[in-house]
């Protein structure tokens, strides 16, 4: 039994040294060629059709014909951008599913500025939603459309369908938070889910930034695992920049990552304080404007998606929902990746498409 | 096999070296970010807040002190090992050294921070340049309030009212002399002690914080040991200096969970956030009696500003939703209808 000290033979390593070296030169070949819009995300052609604001409501270029004849409207967290659901041709959540045949909406919340600062949840849900839900109704002709919820935005689309029952089909959430009281989730406890102000003041913290910035909150999700996603990976860089296809994937990421909108601070400060902190949504006491959520008026079929190895939204505030909603028909899947590996992972990506598409054929009648 | 174990000895500490600065860059980063939101807007000027960065990233230098002792210790706790001898004995030394170290720095800034004086001198050493216009102000005017905190008398404070009146009033803005009801001292002087107020819980949240971080650093390395250990008398080797930094990343991550869903450590990092909130807050509103003065925009008149448009703006959107409502419902009158509102007409 050696230490590991002892285990390693220092001309083993000089090998390791120099395999290492040649990768990085290869890699920093790579990075030369390499230009910001070899990186772009959001590739799917799609077309503005709806604008409100800084919002932009997309509807995507269907490539084969439509097999549904209701369309999915995608609602993404005001989180980071919401081309994650489609970041390259080959890993992309939207692609996939259009070429099942399903009809593709997506909200691009866009970039709040100072401007927009004294935004409520009043104004995303029953505004911006609502108005999203609105025109395409009118634009299909029809009473009621599907929802699929991403992330907080799978917690908006349960708000929206709990007061909007009657323009809702079906309602898919994915990754979404709704039971926000568990003491062993570091972005939970972080959030103040158990200390409340005492773990972080949401009312001082909005009043003296404003905005929340973006860049905080990216820096806030590093570190829930400040070594590997704030040093490993980088260390690993060199590992993967001389494959092309990997360095772009890295590279694409990255992008994503980073690009993160600031946080309207009304918004955020209901957002932090009734859902994380006071865990308001399954004790029936949000209130969006003057409506009352209450997720028992959900009686739409639910097909609720989660990610077993979570570290954002861990499973059990997710598979919660069961408890709390109205429905009868209501169906639960899941996947063994993480947050981001649900939508990024080649086989969640084989897998969840088909999942979605049979779920809502099933239900369109 | 002794030369090459010194030459691993070397990279190693190379590797704790490198980590120590990355991490020191990382926390760096993190309070430049928090400082985005509020950029002086006067060039050449720097806020406090800058030199609170600064200092703590300088005490990162404790924290690659307590990595050299967890390599010593892991140095001397492998041959144990291997020779089958008592290596817990060296893991609890080795615990006992660290508490030794965050009592020593934790006694250190303690004692600091229970000395008023001393504490408004770093504030003042620290916060530099508020503003061009202050400086000389301040300056002087630290002397005086040394003086307030070991005489507790208020005489000092009368020094530093007189002070303020010369030099920033008289002298910076002597033409709004002609104008009594602009005289800003006191309104000045209670956010100035405000903002100290401030800046003092947020230099001992910031301390606290700090010995909690490198607790856990420690505690981590500590893990690092105790997985090492397990894995070498399972006989599962470590291959690579690449494996090594894998355990060492999930090792330091769970062990950072850990600490911080206890409620007590969120307390510590929640002291230190609110505080940090509370001293910007504090400060903004003391550059923005400055702005005031210089007849510039503030910022929470901008928002004022902004507050009013979203309002006008969501009020012209429900109207028209309203009256797009009313024109829905609102159906043309029939040719009859039409007829018999026309015959309904009196005539006169």
């Amino acid at each position: 039994m050696l230490p590991f000290l002892m285990q390693m033979r220092l001309d083993d390593a000089t090998e390791e040294y120099t395999e290492l070296i040649k990768k990085i030169v290869k890699g920093i070949e790579n990075l030369s060629r390499l230009r910001e819009e070899d990186i772009e995300i959001g590739v799917t052609p799609k077309e503005a059709v709806y604008r409100e604001e800084k919002l932009t409501l997309y509807h995507f270029q269907s490539t084969v014909q439509k097999q549904l004849r209701t369309p999915v409207l995608i609602v993404y967290a005001l989180v980071n951008r919401p081309f994650m659901v489609d970041l390259q041709e080959d890993r992309s959540l939207v692609a996939n599913l259009l070429k099942l045949g399903l009809d593709i909406y997506l909200i691009d919340w866009g970039y709040p500025t100072r401007a927009d600062r004294w935004l409520t949840l009043d104004d995303y849900i029953n505004g911006y939603i609502n108005n999203c839900v609105d025109f395409i109704r009118k634009k299909h002709d029809l009473d009621k459309i599907n929802l699929l919820g991403i992330c907080q935005g799978g917690t908006f689309s349960l708000c929206y369908s709990a007061i909007y029952p009657e323009k809702v089909k079906n309602l898919i959430v994915m990754v979404t938070p709704v039971d926000f009281q568990i003491s062993d989730s570091l972005l939970y406890m972080r959030g103040g889910c158990t200390l409340g102000a005492e773990a972080l003041d949401i009312d001082l913290m909005v009043d003296c930034l404003g905005n929340i910035p973006g860049d905080f909150l990216n820096f806030e999700f590093l570190m829930l695992k400040p070594r590997q996603l704030g040093i490993q990976k980088y260390l690993d860089f060199p590992e993967i920049m001389h494959s092309e296809d990997k360095l772009l994937n890295f590279l694409r990421m990255e992008k994503w990552i980073f690009d993160s909108p600031d946080q309207a601070g009304e918004a955020y400060r209901q957002f932090l304080k009734d859902f994380y902190q006071a865990n308001k949504l399954i004790k029936g006491e949000v209130t969006i404007g003057d409506k009352q959520v209450n997720l028992g008026n959900i009686r739409m079929p639910v097909l609720n998606l989660y990610a077993e190895k979570d570290h954002l939204v861990p499973p059990r505030s997710s598979i919660a929902l069961e408890r709390y909603i109205g429905t009868t028909d209501y169906t639960v899947r899941s996947f063994p990746v993480g947050h981001i590996g649900i939508y990024v992972s080649s086989k969640v990506q084989r897998d969840l498409p088909p999942i979605i598409a049979n779920w809502l054929s099933a239900r369109e009648q | 096999m002794q030369k090459e174990t010194n030459s691993w000895s070397g990279m190693a500490e190379q590797v704790m070296k490198t980590w120590a600065e990355v991490s020191t860059q990382a926390w760096k980063s993190w309070f430049d970010l928090l400082n985005l939101a509020l950029r002086n807007p006067i060039a050449d000027t720097k806020p406090g807040f800058e030199s609170v960065t600064e200092r703590f990233a300088d005490n990162q230098q404790l924290i690659l002190r307590l990595l050299k002792l967890s390599f010593h210790t892991w140095q001397d706790i492998f041959p144990k090992i291997e020779a089958g001898e008592d290596w817990q004995h060296s893991l609890k030394n080795y615990t006992q050294q660290l508490r030794a170290q965050i009592d020593e720095f934790s006694a250190g800034t303690i004692k600091v921070s229970q000395n008023a004086a001393e504490l408004w001198q770093l504030y003042i050493k620290e916060t530099q340049k508020f503003s061009q216009l202050w400086v000389k102000a301040w300056g002087v005017s630290f002397g005086p309030l040394s003086k307030a905190a070991v005489t507790g008398t208020s005489q000092p404070w009368i020094e530093l009212n007189n002070l303020y009146w010369n030099l920033l009033y008289e002298e910076t803005f002597g033409s709004l002399m002609q104008i009594p009801w602009l005289g800003p001292t006191r309104e000045f002087n209670n956010k100035l002690v405000g903002t100290f107020d401030a800046w003092t819980k947020l230099y001992r949240a910031g301390v606290d914080y700090q010995i909690l971080l490198t607790e856990i650093q420690g505690k981590s390395f500590e893990e690092l040991m105790r997985e090492l250990v397990s894995l070498a008398e399972k006989g599962e080797k470590v291959k690579d200096w690449r494996q090594f930094q894998e355990i060492w990343g999930r090792i330091a991550d769970e062990v950072f969970e850990k600490a911080f869903c206890v409620e007590d450590n969120l307390k510590v990092r929640g002291r230190f956030l609110n505080a940090l909130n509370h001293y910007r807050l504090e400060q903004q509103q003391l550059l923005e009696i400055w702005m005031k003065m210089m007849n510039l925009p503030l910022r929470s008149e901008v928002d004022e500003v902004h507050k009013s448009i979203y309002e006008l703006r969501k009020e012209v959107k429900n109207l028209k939703k309203a009256l797009a409502q009313y024109e829905a419902q609102a159906t043309p009158p029939t040719d009859e209808e039409h007829q018999s509102i026309a015959t309904s007409i009196p005539k006169f």
